[in-house]
């Protein structure tokens, strides 16, 4: 092969592969960085201890999350609450598991709601908009 | 040396270069993952004391946990214990985390300081982090007493 035309070749390749370092570090930076993904660990840890908390009540209880929740999806089951953006991957959703009491039920699917309240009835806790006068 | 020579080594320099530039590069990228995602963790994280005291109030709150149902308004009583049900089966119904990977999150030893009765969760392995106490009123034996719940909390292992 012509070495002159290997040694072009050769800058091409370190000009993209500068290119793409920058790309892959800035993406991971903003990744890791963008407040969407703490915002989202932060909702997560907090459903998590409101759920436990609700549980540890005696009677019926009901409880609004006191944020901003509009920018996010919910999934409330018995064993985890996932939090995540509409249309990001699903290796990105933030999952905490829940250990709740043997009979007790947790359920609720919500999409970019106004608001977020958890409402425990007997053994059954739902995940659901507040309406307008609640709690 | 010639021209070509110095073409034809500049050429094989290069490759050795890229294969080691190649190599450092990808560990620079990691690390720097790495270290980005320690931050947010570190930004995130949640006092163990908080969570394992929320997770501890259901011991002495509900029926399905340890609390006294007072037989005339069939209302869980906050704050006691009820020795009846102050037991392993009772403990597996008020909070059990999975029998294989359960060890990786909370574990609980509840010892009543005067009665001496002790139940663990089922991957409790005596790891002790720290330790929560609470005044409880306990109902036995036709009994009423004052006593405290040592909570000994095994976060993780």
């Amino acid at each position: 092969m012509n070495t002159k035309a290997v040694s072009v070749l050769l800058l091409i390749f370190e000009v993209m592969v500068v290119l793409l370092v920058g790309y892959i570090a800035f993406s991971i930076a903003q990744g890791y960085a963008s407040s969407e993904t703490v915002q989202k660990i932060n909702l997560a840890e907090d459903l998590r201890l409101m759920l436990h908390t609700v549980t540890g009540v005696p009677g019926d209880a009901l409880v609004q999350y006191p944020h901003d929740v509009s920018h996010f999806n919910f999934i409330l089951t018995p064993n985890s609450i996932t939090v995540f953006i509409p249309g990001e991957p699903e290796p990105n959703w933030v999952l905490r598991t829940l250990y709740l009491p043997v009979g007790y039920a947790a359920e609720g699917t919500l999409e970019q709601p106004a608001s977020l309240c958890l409402e425990k009835k007997a053994k059954t806790i739902t995940m659901h908009a507040c309406a307008e006068n609640q709690p | 040396m010639n021209r070509k020579a110095e073409l034809e080594f500049d050429v094989a320099r290069k490759n050795i270069y890229w294969m080691i530039a190649g190599f450092v590069i990808a560990i620079i990228i990691l690390a720097f993952a790495f270290t980005l995602g320690t931050y947010t963790t570190k930004l995130t994280a949640v006092p163990r004391e908080i969570s394992a005291e929320l997770l501890a109030l259901r011991f002495t709150a509900i029926p399905e946990c340890f609390a006294y149902v007072d037989p005339h308004t069939q209302q869980a009583v906050s704050g006691t214990i009820d020795l009846s049900r102050f037991t392993p089966t009772q403990m597996n119904t008020c909070y059990a985390p999975e029998a294989q990977s359960g060890f990786k999150t909370f574990n609980f030893r509840l010892r009543l300081e005067q009665g001496q009765q002790e139940i663990t969760t089922n991957n409790y392995f005596h790891e002790d982090d720290f330790t929560l106490i609470k005044e409880v009123i306990v109902y036995g034996g036709g009994m009423v007493a004052k006593d405290r719940l040592l909570i000994y909390v095994q976060e993780k292992i």
